[in-house]
């Protein structure tokens, strides 16, 4: 022995000297690669970890943020229709009953409304759950009362129209733990992981057992993963089944085990498992699968119902109760079996719930109702929010939709649209359209409509479509003349004739009109009503193109545009949304009000977190704008427009422009009203000519919308600077009101005309005409 | 959600035995558990709730102050009694009732004062006496939704908006007011001097001068 030892020690002592004299032996070598690896294999653990949590914690609380309609503000003397009422009612979930005594029920006697609304954490102030009674008259609301009492103003709670998942089509109806029937986890857990309260996150038992089961049936009738497991799966879903993944998994699985109770594993289970797909839309958790299969809140379901749910978590697509009710029969009664043979439930009870029905409800698209106005708001959103910020904690957005409009403009569009393509014998299903309204002083959006089936998401006409504008663009043309009232009024005379205008290119552009005719001499007043363009040509080359493209852009058209001589009939590709801005600078009377679909963003617990003021930017002086709008109030009345006249009414007078693109591509119609401001385009989403003018098409979506709105008529608010004259157009001079043919114009201070001749008027008198 | 705190010693030692176990199974050499894994798993803290940042807006701006602004203005008087003066027919109302009955009888011919405008106008000056002026604009743009033309509703707008020291829309609110048929030559006036207390602010002397004289020239 002692030789031995003496052998090992010179054998240690020659290694240290080979050690010594090499510099690098094979034990250092195997050292250093091992504490790489050894790093290495930390900072993955590491990188997972972080990861891990990111997901977990980013999620755990991450409630969909939440947008909410308009609410309705009762008040004596409000233009509201019971009807407009009853439908606002319906589309904030309340139901009709007999008698108002539950909460979210309103019960209607005529034209006498009980509502009992329900508490609703505005964000100025909270409400509780009141007691209102609505009565109507004459077209408006004559009185509202609480418990009995009269009251100057109720406001309704608003309707729930949406959910934001941003960054990808998700939806969650979290659910808590302590909220979910106790049905539901035993039936989960006896199927998918019986070892759960025990295992570390993997369950070799449960591995073995699974082996062992589904070779005995012969089919895969157990899976070997966790609970935890699977919600790794959910964390990182990507649809490869290797084994780097499954091992991937399990030390995401054992890193959350390690991280958080079982509690907070399963109800992050319950709240992220994949159980279905409602087209685009992915259903997340039990919470929203419960309404998606059934259109009730979990905690309604009962056991079939339940076991139901569980047996999906196995396969979504594959035991899809609509599509193959069979399977997903035989695969929930398995589940109960599996609940018998753990003594959860017994025998009288399986008998039971193997008996009952599927009863699933048929697919509905019920919750995305408003896709088109949502999709407004998100990239509203977008500007000033990032996508996680919206993601968490489940924020409160009040919008500014109103149900009621979205719904007219909806059906607007719709029926319309279904009646010019029977007509024109056109062919079917190409027309598209979208529509936006707006509150002319306040710039809120209160409907937006993407296309003609707009209860189907899908491409956004009212943002995305960016199509010529056609004459929609005159008025700033006419704007940017009538900004200079010394030289330019509605009186001034124009010359409807052929113009050619050279292109800095060289090229040479000779525009036409509509009717391919000149209508000779003629006034700015009669070249915008009736849409000439080449007077319009020439009075644009002569006020500038700059001060035209400039005039847009005080307008609130951010979009750059070239200022080719094109641009003064429309060349200019814009959206409606960007027309609609456009629009409402004019309606505002030259006060620029941001569009907005947003009114503020407060938290879950309904502290504000921003604000989106009524805010306004003088853009134009007043007078020149009110000129302006007096002309198109004569497109509607004697001009392009004028169908309006006699469908919408004399009582109620509105202000707009129609809009004709080349070959009849497009049809626009952009016009308002006291209290609506309304842009409508029609066309094919291909660019081929849909046969449309501006009048025939748009308007009359436009002008259906407006008679079921039943607006309020355009009132002449004329600035203080505005000054009225008697005018005859045909010599461009100011007369008297007993002369024929005068009409009251009117005028920026200062600007009239020279007083001209009264009665026949001959043409040789007219001074110079420009051109 | 259980609370975070629970059992978190219990877990952080399973977390440390984690990450020496995976360590461990990775590298087939032994050894020791690499350091830097089990610092980086177990010293981990929880991040606070996290709060959209860059989105708190409502910001209490700088209170009107001691500018010769707040003396020529017209005060707010005691407007939940004045309202209700003015509503009843009662004389003694204050200058800010008056306005409201002005603005709205001249917006329409015959019209009336609108009760649900006047309680949203009360409720916009009892924010306003608090320094809630967030609450006071909310209320404010609830009435002008229900009474879009009436100038002295704009006015208070304004008001609101430069007692939060927003001066662009102070003045685009005063502007507006201003090109409202409703607004007499004494709101005229006061929305000039708001326009000129926010050239003033903004650095604009012959801006502020301009507006101040065009508002004592409407005053006159």
């Amino acid at each position: 022995m002692p030789s031995k030892t003496r052998r090992r020690s010179a054998a240690s002592r020659s290694r240290k000297t080979r050690r010594r004299r090499h510099g690098r032996s094979v034990g250092g070598v195997l050292g250093r690669v091992m504490v790489i690896a050894l790093i290495l294999t930390g900072a993955y653990v590491a990188w997972l970890d972080l990861h891990v949590r990111s997901q977990f914690e980013g999620r755990r609380f991450s409630v969909p943020a939440r947008l909410y309609a308009r609410p309705l503000e009762l008040y004596a003397g409000m233009r509201l229709t019971p009807a407009a009422l009853e439908e606002t009612l319906r589309a904030a979930g309340y139901q009709a009953r007999a008698d108002s005594g539950r909460r979210a029920t309103y019960a209607r006697r005529g034209e006498t409304f009980d509502v009992h609304t329900r508490p609703f954490p505005f964000w100025d102030a909270r409400q509780p759950a009141l007691r209102v009674r609505v009565r109507f008259g004459a077209g408006q609301v004559s009185g509202v009362q609480v418990d009995g009492r009269e009251r100057p103003l109720v406001r309704l709670d608003p309707a729930l129209i949406g959910r934001i998942y941003p960054g990808h089509h998700e939806d969650r109806l979290l659910v808590r733990l302590d909220e979910v029937p106790s049905g539901l986890v035993a039936a989960l857990l006896s199927v998918e992981d019986r070892d759960f309260e025990h295992h570390y996150g993997i369950s070799p038992r449960a591995i073995a057992r699974a082996l062992f089961a589904n070779l005995r049936a012969g089919a895969l009738v157990q899976g070997g993963s966790t609970i935890t497991q699977q919600l790794a799966k959910e964390y990182f879903l990507n649809g490869q089944r290797t084994w780097g993944r499954k091992l991937n998994d399990a030390v995401i699985a054992l890193i959350l085990e390690a991280r958080y109770d079982k509690a907070e594993i399963l109800e992050a289970y319950l709240n992220e498992v994949y159980l279905g797909q409602d087209g685009e839309r992915a259903i997340h958790g039990f919470g929203l699968a419960a309404h998606f299969y059934f259109g009730r809140d979990l905690d309604a379901l009962r056991l079939p119902e339940l076991a139901l749910l569980v047996a999906l978590v196995r396969g979504p697509s594959y035991y899809n109760p609509r599509r193959h009710p069979r399977r997903a029969l035989a695969r929930r009664n398995l589940v109960l079996e599996q609940m018998r043979a753990l003594g959860i439930i017994s025998a009288a009870r399986l008998e039971r719930a193997r008996a009952a029905p599927l009863g699933v409800i048929a697919a509905t698209r019920a919750r995305f109702r408003y896709p088109a106005f949502i999709d407004l708001v998100r990239r509203q959103l977008r500007r000033d929010y990032r996508d996680e910020d919206l993601r968490g904690d489940g924020l409160r957005i009040f919008t500014t939709l109103d149900v009621h409009t979205q719904r007219m403009a909806e059906r607007a569009l719709e029926r319309r649209i279904a009646r010019l393509e029977h007509a024109g014998g056109r062919r079917s299903g190409a027309l598209q359209g979208a529509v936006i309204v707006t509150s002319p002083q306040s710039g809120e959006v209160l409907a937006v409509v993407g296309g003609r089936d707009e209860q189907r998401a899908g491409f956004n006409r009212a943002i995305d479509a960016v199509r010529p504008v056609g004459s929609l663009i005159k008025p700033a043309v006419y704007l940017a003349a009538l900004e200079q009232p010394r030289r330019y009024t509605l009186a001034s005379p124009l010359l409807d004739e052929p113009v050619a205008v050279r292109a800095s290119t060289g090229s040479v552009w000779r525009p036409k009109n509509y009717d391919d005719t000149a209508h000779g001499r003629t006034s700015l007043y009669e070249a915008l009503v009736k849409s000439y363009n080449l007077a319009t040509v020439r009075l644009g080359m002569e006020v500038g193109l700059d001060e035209v493209t400039e005039s847009l852009r005080r307008l609130g058209i951010e979009r750059p545009l070239q200022p080719f001589p094109s641009l003064l009939l429309g060349a200019a590709e814009l959206s409606p949304v960007e027309v609609t801005q456009m629009y409402q600078t004019l309606a505002g009377g030259g006060f620029r009000v941001p569009v907005r679909a947003i009114r503020e963003v407060t938290s879950a617990r309904g502290e504000p977190l921003s604000r989106y003021p009524l805010s306004v930017r003088q853009a134009f002086e007043p007078a020149p704008v009110f000129v302006l709008v007096e002309a198109m109030r004569g497109v509607m009345s004697e001009g392009t427009g004028r169908s309006s006249r006699a469908r919408l009414g004399a009582g109620v007078a509105a202000a707009g422009k129609t809009g004709t693109t080349d070959g009849l591509r497009d049809s626009w119609f952009a016009g308002f009203t006291e209290d609506r401001l309304a842009v409508v385009w029609l066309g094919h989403d291909d660019n081929t000519p849909a046969g449309l003018s501006g009048a025939d098409g748009a308007l009359q979506v436009w002008i259906d919308m407006m008679k079921s709105l039943k607006p309020r008529s355009l009132a002449a608010r004329a600035p203080s600077d505005v000054e009225w004259a008697w005018t005859d157009l045909r010599q461009g001079r100011t007369t008297r009101s007993e002369c024929p043919g005068s009409v009251r114009f009117p005028y920026v201070r200062g600007s009239q005309p020279p007083v001209g001749q009264c009665g026949e008027w001959r043409a040789e008198r007219v001074g110079a005409v420009p051109g | 959600m259980g609370a975070k705190g629970k059992g978190s010693s219990q877990r952080r030692s399973r977390l440390a035995a984690l990450a020496g176990v995976v360590s461990l199974v990775a590298c087939t050499g032994g050894g020791t558990p690499a350091p830097t894994a089990a610092r980086s798993t177990a010293g981990s803290v929880h991040a606070g709730g996290a709060a959209p940042s860059g989105t708190a807006r409502v910001s209490a701006g700088s209170e009107v102050g001691e500018s010769d602004w707040t003396a020529t203005v017209r005060p707010l008087g005691e407007p939940d009694e004045s309202t209700a003066r003015a509503l009843a027919g009662q004389g003694g109302a204050a200058p800010a009732a008056q306005s409201v009955a002005q603005s709205s009888a001249s917006g329409g011919s015959s019209r009336r004062v609108n009760p649900a405008v006047v309680s949203l106008l009360n409720a916009a000056n009892a924010h306003s006496r608090n320094g809630d002026h967030p609450r006071a604009a909310a209320s404010l743009e609830r009435a002008i939704a229900i009474e879009p033309d009436n100038a002295w509703l704009w006015h208070r707008l304004a008001v609101t908006r430069l007692a939060e020291g927003r001066l662009d829309q102070a003045a685009g609110l005063a502007a507006k007011s201003n090109a409202l048929p409703g607004a007499d030559r004494g709101l005229q006036a006061d929305n000039w001097r708001i326009i000129a207390e926010v050239r003033r602010r903004q650095g604009d002397a012959d801006g502020a001068a301009a507006a101040k004289a065009e508002a004592r020239r409407l005053a006159q």
